[in-house]
Formats: C-alpha cells, structure tokens, sequence
C-alpha cells in the first residue's frame, strides 16, 4: 500500500512549538541505543544531481516499537500533531493509538468496520476513517463515539480529508461538514488514482487511471473544472495555494496546469510507476518518488533537479514540509532533508517490507510499520 | 453453486494455516480470504485497476456469477499451490507472476492472483509479470473463447473481427443472447468509455454487457428481423443507443457516461465484436 503524505495539516498546525525532545527521550529509555545514520557517502546520484551539501548524519532514536494484533496487516500510519501519541490502522481494523511514551497496551482502539481507504488524526485531534463501501467516520479518541458518520453509498477507491477538517472527499463526492450534504455533483472516475485537497486553499483535485480525466473542485461552492490528461494519470496533486495541478502519467511525463483557468503551464520527463506525488515547500518544487527513489523537480523550470536512489526497493513514501521518509520492501526507512537534497538517515525496521509511513517536520518524528504488523516511531533533534 | 458454500469454502481456507504460493502479497491469509468472500458478495469488485488484465477480468466475472464455488476454489487453489483449475482450464503462472508484489493502488492483491494468474499461464510467447505489463496483458478473442470453452461453458461464440468495426447486427445479437442468459463479452476500443478522442478507436478493450442493449429508448427485439438490411438502414445508425457492461470495477457502467446521445454509426466505431458463452 501506497500511502502519500500530507504536508498540508502539518504547515497549517503553525503555532505549536515542538514537543519536548528531552521529555520523548527521557521516556524512551527503555529503548533500543541510538539507531543511526547513515549517508551521503553511500548515496548514488542519477541525473541532475546537484550538490549534496556535505555528510549527514542526523541522530536517529528509537522511541517505542510496537505490534498490530496478527492478521491486521497495516494499511496507514500517522504520526499525531497535537500530542505524543501515534496511529496504526489494520487494513481491515482495527485502528490503533499509541502513546509514544511508555511500553503499556494501545491507549485506544477503534473498530474499521470494513476495508479501510483512509485511517488518519483529522484537525482537532479526531479520527478520520474512510471504508472501501463508502462510510467515513471522525471519532473520538477519548471513548471511540462518532463526531461525524456518514455513508456516502457507494464503492471508493480513495478518501481524504481537508487540512481544516471541513470537507471529506470520497471518490468523485465531496462532502461538506458544516451543512451535512455534498458539494455539487459526484465526478466518479474508474480506477481513480488521486484525491486530495490543496492545504491552504479550499480546492480538492481528483484524476483517473483508465480514465484518464483531471477533474478540480472549487469549495464551498463546488463547481468543476475538468479535462483530459494526455495520459493515464497515476499521481496528481494541488499545490498549497491551489493555483497548480501536477499529475504524473504512466509513461512518467510530469504535467503542471494553471487554476482557476485550466490551461497547461509545461510537461517534462520523469519516472515511471510513481509511488507518490507532492508540491515541496512554497510549491517551488515536486517531491516523487519511484520504486528506486526519491526525486525533486524544479517548477518554474519544469525539470528534475535532483534525484537520490536507493538500496532495495521503495514501496512507501511520505513528505512533511522540507523532509521526506520512505519504506522499502526490505524494512528498511530512509529519511531526506529535500531542502538541503541529501540523504539524512537510514533506519531498520525488519526484514519485512514496510506497508506505510509518516513523518512530521514540526515534531521530528518518523513512523513506519511492516507488513507483519511492526511499527516503530523515532525522533531525533 | 450458490453464495453460501463458496463462503463455506473460504472460510475454510482462512481457518488453514500455510505459506502462500505468492509471497509477496503483503497481507495475511485471513485479510485475503475475507477480500475474495467481498468478490462472492459482490462481484464487481474484482477489478483490473491499473493493469491491463480485462480479457481475464471479464472472463472470470461470469465464472464468479456462473460458479461462485469453482471461483473461490480457483483462486484458494492458486494462493495454496500455484495452480488453479476451472473445469478443463488449467492454470499455472510462473515464478515471475507469483513472485510479484502488487500494489493495493494499483490492484488488489486477490483480484492479482486471479487475473494475473490466468493472463501469465496463458501466454506462450510473453510474462504477466508485473501491473505495467501491457503487451503481455492483452487478450485476443480466440483465447477469450477457447478460456470458455475450456472451463466448461457451452454455445461458445466468437464474433470479432480485430481489423475492422463490427456492424449494428452483430451487436443487437450480443444483446439477444445476453437477454437470453449468456455471458456476453464485448471487444470495443476503450476510448469509447474513458472519453477520450475517437481517432485511435482500435480494439484494445473487454467489457461484459450486463443490460439490454437499446436504441431509440426502446428494446431492439424487432430490429433484428431486419437482418443484413440494417446495415445500410440510416435511419437507425443515426438514433441514439445504451447499455452497461461490466469494467473497471463497475457493474453498471453506462456506454454514454462521456458520450450523451451517443448514436449507433458512432458507437460501432468503437465495436468489434464479441465472444459469448452459456
């Protein structure tokens, strides 16, 4: 499983300050040593490679290490915003919270209810999960009650929700928190391959495989703009400010469109069988990653600038502000600071392949678990 | 065979315990027998996603409606040995397919074993080794027919012509047989449904019609009778036409989803015939 991250929540979260690292490394004493590093000496470049700015090595510490129940193989991870505590969601249930300090049992555990799309901490510190038959909930934590339960009827193949936690999309649906009903009319997509909103901007971008439509909504109102891509879609994504659509088609091509106008900005080679697809900071830039590693495209000159590729084979991936982490099939984390372009750390999970991951820049926490059900969550500082 | 004991079957395979002749799945055995019990339930999940697998995946949408039983021990049998069997249908992928381990974006990874299974163990020339494979997925009618055949099905027909589009007669009979309970398999040009341009409208593309095909808003019954004439009958070639077929996950999916009005001369640009079995 795929699971792309979301810097969205993360920069709109732009109060907080960082939890205490001493208080996360004082309650992780009994933990593994330091884990670490490992780095830029060991990195091969391809292809526009620029200047690796020197060594890294970022000390990396084992926070907590935990077990999904058997049989729930996991589906999502996130890492929470507002508190010491993580997520791990079973691909059919159940979803789990974990302190990240201590060595008890999981502090909540929430029922799926079915084959879940979508298993992540909403705004306001509830639980978003989204089922393959069209239900998504937002729960509390506290005592696993509803604040929001809605079935939207039909079969999906992707879920999100808003950085603000006010609009929840389900396949071609959106749906709007504040009056209960949905946002203009349903654009289905067979075989969709995105959906996700744009992070500071009330837009919502969703596109197809088989077909190969890009279709954008404007919120509250919810009218559409929508157009053929000149390939199957395989990623797309909304820059932070919504004002530009990426998608990455199956040949690899890189496309950039212009909202609310719709019209084609450029296109460039990239790579094929994209894992994930994202705007960088300030949207200069497109974070992606292919099964043999991550690389960063240049928007304004519609080419990739730097590109960093691994041992084994890259399965997940995820991105938070300047930073990225990725999971191989192989257990191992890999960790980039995507500003600098060099590689910061490489971490062991298993021997098993990792199915998700998280990171969060403001916390400075990764997260990953593998297919048998491990999870592990650093910090470093 | 009804629902219930394909769900008994399945429920005792989770109950089993043993390595996978896929390795590379990525979930347990009881995440994947409680995936093919949803297929039972519910056929039209079975979905190709992004693989092109739609010769298999409409061959095995009417196993799964026909047979439910004979599908789930079809595809237990693979997860268990490697080897599945439908009727005289044997199938044996290879280590490459096996070996793969398919993305849940991509495809699920039951409906990979399935489809991926059939598609590898039937080429004879090329691997299905992973979802991007292209070339290698496609199906001809001439396999579509003999998959059929083999697995047991009867009044197996094949009516395609992979150069030139099919005429309006051809496909009111793909529409008689299906009101009559066949499984009908249309071969049509996939842009017809994506929405894309007509321009390259080759035969790329499977679907199973699950509707009476109509014209006008009305049954075509009485078209029929027309016989060689309606070839050359502009009259109906102008009158818009509709029906559902089976693809992409959706059971119900409606030729004019893209195409409002969709009129006859335009959709058999997109036809070129269809292979159907009992």
């Amino acid at each position: 499983m795929v699971t792309s991250r979301r810097s969205e929540r993360r920069k709109a979260v732009a109060h907080a300050v960082a939890a205490s690292w001493a208080h996360a490394v004082s309650s992780a004493r009994a933990f593994a040593p330091l884990l670490v590093l490992v780095v830029a000496s060991a990195a091969s470049c391809r292809g526009g490679c620029a200047s690796r700015g020197g060594e890294a090595a970022l000390p990396v510490e084992l926070l907590r290490r935990v077990q999904s129940p058997a049989d729930a193989t996991p589906v999502a991870v996130d890492i929470g915003d507002e508190r010491d505590v993580f997520l791990v969601a079973g691909a059919r249930g159940p979803v789990q919270l974990w302190s990240e300090v201590g060595a008890g049992a999981a502090e909540a555990t929430l029922p799926a209810g079915g084959l879940l799309l979508a298993a992540r901490f909403a705004a306001g510190g509830s639980v978003f999960l989204a089922q393959q038959e069209g239900e998504v909930r937002l729960l509390r934590p506290s005592d696993g009650s509803a604040e929001l339960s809605h079935a939207f009827g039909t079969i999906g193949r992707r879920a999100a929700i808003s950085a603000d936690a006010a609009y929840i999309a389900f396949g071609g649906a959106v749906l709007d928190r504040g009056t209960g009903a949905e946002v203009g009319e349903r654009k289905p997509l067979a075989t969709q391959s995105a959906l996700s909103f744009a992070s500071h901007a009330p837009r919502v971008v969703s596109a197809g495989f088989q077909e190969p439509w890009v279709n954008v909504r404007d919120l509250p109102g919810g009218a559409t703009r929508e157009w053929l891509a000149p390939g199957k879609v395989t990623a797309a994504a909304l820059s932070s400010d919504g004002a530009l659509v990426a998608a990455a088609l199956q040949d690899g091509t890189l496309c950039l469109w212009r909202q609310p106008g719709g019209e084609p900005v450029g296109s460039w080679q990239g790579h094929e069988e994209l894992r994930a697809l994202s705007f960088g900071e300030r949207d200069e830039s497109l974070i992606a990653a292919d099964p043999e590693g991550v690389f960063v495209s240049d928007v304004a000159a519609r080419r990739e600038r730097w590109r960093d590729d691994i041992d084994g084979t890259l399965w997940v991936f995820a991105v938070d502000g300047n930073l990225a982490a990725a999971g191989t099939t192989d257990g191992s984390v890999w960790l980039w600071d995507l500003s600098q372009q060099k590689r910061l750390a490489q971490l062991r999970l298993s021997s098993s392949a990792i199915v998700a991951v998280d990171i969060s820049a403001r916390r400075q926490r990764v997260l990953a678990a593998d297919e048998t059900g491990a999870a592990a969550i650093w910090g470093w500082h | 065979m009804s629902s219930a004991s394909a769900i008994a079957t399945i429920q005792a395979f989770a109950s089993r315990s043993g390595n996978a002749a896929f390795p590379n799945l990525g979930l347990s055995r009881a995440l994947f027998a409680q995936a093919l019990i949803d297929r039972i339930r519910l056929p039209n999940l079975m979905d190709q996603g992004s693989a092109s697998l739609c010769g298999p995946a409409v061959f095995l949408f009417a196993v799964l409606r026909k047979n439910p039983n004979v599908f789930a021990k079809y595809v237990i049998d693979l997860y268990e040995t490697g080897q599945g069997k439908i009727g005289g249908l044997v199938v044996s992928p290879g280590i490459d397919c096996r070996s793969y381990r398919p993305a849940a974006t991509a495809i699920a990874a039951v409906d990979w074993v399935a489809l991926a299974s059939l598609r590898d163990s039937s080429n004879l020339f090329s691997d299905y080794q992973t979802h991007t494979n292209e070339a290698a997925g496609i199906t001809l009618p001439g396999t579509l027919a003999g998959w059929f055949s083999a697995a047991g099905f009867s009044q197996v027909e094949n009516r395609t012509n992979l150069v030139f589009d099919s005429d309006l007669l051809t496909l009111l009979k793909a529409g008689q047989l299906y009101t009559s309970g066949a499984y009908v398999c249309l071969f049509i040009g996939a842009n017809l449904l994506s929405g894309q341009p007509s321009g390259d409208a080759f035969p790329d593309h499977w679907v199973a019609l699950t509707s009476a095909v109509q014209i006008d808003g009305a049954p075509t019954t009485h078209l029929i009778s027309l016989g060689e004439k309606l070839k050359y009958d502009n009259a109906v070639a102008g009158k818009p036409v509709s029906f559902n077929v089976y693809t992409w996950g959706d059971a119900s999916r409606s030729v004019t989803k893209y195409r409002a009005g969709l009129k006859v001369k335009n959709l058999l640009s997109y036809f070129y015939g269809y292979v159907a079995a009992k």
